[in-house]
């Protein structure tokens, strides 16, 4: 078995939690622009 | 050099991998002397105002910024000058000093959740200011009595606000969820994982443990298969993964590392120990056949009458099983520290010391094979004894010294000699002789080995290190309580 770096996997799986959590910011906003943009008007 | 390096004032051996200070105790008071690398992150958490909340709550360590004057005055010795010195220092801190430092191979695995948890309160609860956790291992946190408490206030950093890491998430995955996880699916115990692995475990090692089906089950799947599947596919001279990631939009950032942290806080959630186990000696206070109720009630009211006469400060109960006399010294007023090798049995001590406001600290130690000297050198962190020796005024050894003396074959004058070492004063003993139901339980047979131990034999050699105060025959039994003092 090849070495590896200890704390490789897991930081490279953060970085991949972190692009997934990053999209689910963008989702957040774009709801929260929605419901505005829907609410009821005067 | 060995010579000039002894006189210095003990620098504390397991702060010298810190790059911005170092600690040493003088006179009895902890101080760190912080150097300027680590000045402006120092004063960002000390200015924080949820960093003094934490310390208020006595989550983070009491500490207070050394004077000038007093600074100098503390220079004035030309040890600590040369340690000062030797550090490149430009501050010195004093923190409160916690009763007894414990280390993670010590603890039962409720502490290292509960030090887990505070560690995790840490990184999100001073977000808000800006201050980040630069490192996550069990060695920044002690305890006073029941309750974890932060000690390496170096640890705190000011934030890159656009940086959605959290540097230490996997160090504190090694050193915190990995052991419980393995102590609560495979049983390991702390002392075992952690006593020679000051780094914990590695998700690859975990996962030849795990099965199938469990590898891809939470909290595996992230904690251990993920990390391990990806590490091994990763390209060793690709360094690319270690450069620090930072955002344009700081609220983007923060809003990750928050999403991660509570991701780390569902698994710690999840890793919580088990209540209420059982094991050989957990329920050895209402089945131990060698006493009735008021056996128990006598010798009850004979320790609290003990303490009434000799009120104790500090307090060390050995073999303490569910606490029940640790809870009596501290309820004296004493901070006890209660030994046992039985995790489950402390899991109730600490479980009814947290609920009660009791000043305990329980402690997986057991004192025929007491925790040794660990880590670099075999200096970093002292042996159980180093720390013990002459650090109580009183010690309990009730319902022990069979034990010692048949299943580990400790010789009495040794038990005596060594309780003499560890108490400066009282020491509440009970002698039980070879008639006893769990005695010869414990003998199976082998009583030739202990055919001329006496009630006289006992007191005799008690005589040579103590002062018999007083002593209780406990009626119906082959027990004797005894009340002793230290020959000074």
């Amino acid at each position: 078995m090849a070495y590896t770096d200890p704390g490789t996997g897991a930081l490279i799986w953060q970085g991949l939690v972190a692009g997934f959590v990053g999209l689910l910011f963008y989702a957040r906003r774009f709801t929260t622009w929605f419901k505005k943009k829907r609410g009821p008007k005067d | 050099m060995a010579e000039e390096s002894s006189k210095l004032p003990p620098s504390l051996a397991a702060s010298f991998r810190d790059p911005a200070g170092t600690v040493f105790a003088w006179n009895g008071r902890i101080f760190r002397i912080v150097n300027p690398s680590g000045v402006p992150d120092l004063n960002s958490f000390l200015a924080s105002s949820l960093g003094k909340q934490c310390v208020e709550q006595g989550r983070v360590v009491r500490t207070e910024v050394l004077s000038d004057g007093d600074t100098q005055s503390l220079l004035a010795s030309p040890d600590v000058r040369r340690l000062f010195d030797g550090a490149s220092g430009q501050m010195v801190l004093e923190h409160e000093r916690i009763p007894f430092p414990s280390f993670p191979y010590e603890w039962i695995p409720e502490m290292l959740h509960a030090a887990a948890g505070l560690t995790l309160e840490l990184a999100q609860r001073l977000l808000p200011d800006g201050i980040g956790l630069k490192d996550a291992t069990p060695y920044n946190i002690l305890f006073r009595g029941p309750e974890p408490v932060f000690i390496d206030v170096l640890s705190f950093e000011r934030r890159n606000a656009g940086d959605p890491t959290w540097l230490p998430y996997a160090q504190f995955v090694r050193t915190f969820l990995l052991p419980l996880l393995a102590n609560k699916h495979f049983g390991l115990g702390l002392d075992q994982m952690l006593t020679t692995r000051r780094d914990g475990l590695e998700p690859e090692e975990v996962y030849r443990w795990t099965g199938p089906a469990q590898r891809l089950a939470p909290p595996f799947l992230s904690l251990v298969s993920m990390p391990t599947w990806l590490g091994g596919r990763h390209k060793q001279d690709d360094v690319k993964i270690y450069q620090k990631t930072v955002l344009d939009n700081p609220e983007k950032a923060r809003f990750i590392l928050e999403s991660v942290l509570k991701g780390l806080g569902r698994n710690l959630a999840r890793l919580a120990p088990k209540a209420g186990g059982s094991s050989t000696w957990s329920d050895y206070m209402v089945s131990n056949n060698n006493y009735t109720a008021d056996h128990f009630a006598a010798k009850q009211r004979f320790v609290a009458e003990a303490f009434a006469e000799f009120p104790p400060k500090r307090a060390l109960d050995v073999g303490c099983n569910t606490g029940h006399f640790s809870a009596i010294a501290a309820r004296a007023g004493a901070s006890v520290v209660s030994i046992d090798y039985d995790p489950v049995v402390l899991g109730e001590v600490w479980n009814k010391a947290r609920a009660e406001k009791l000043n305990i600290l329980p402690l997986a130690v057991n004192l025929t094979r007491p925790t040794p000297s660990t880590g670099w050198r075999n200096r970093e962190w002292p042996s159980f004894l180093d720390r013990a020796r002459g650090g109580f005024d009183s010690v309990l050894m009730l319902a022990v010294i069979h034990h010692m003396l048949v299943t580990e074959r400790i010789p009495l004058p040794d038990i005596l000699s060594l309780a003499a070492e560890l108490t400066t004063d009282l020491l509440a003993i009970e002698f039980i002789s070879p008639e006893d139901s769990m005695f010869k339980r414990l003998t199976r047979g082998r009583e030739e080995l202990h055919k001329d131990l006496t009630r006289e034999l006992f007191e005799e050699l008690c005589r040579q290190r103590f002062d018999i105060v007083r002593f209780q025959h406990l009626e119906g039994t082959a027990r004797w309580l005894y009340l002793m003092r230290r020959r000074p």
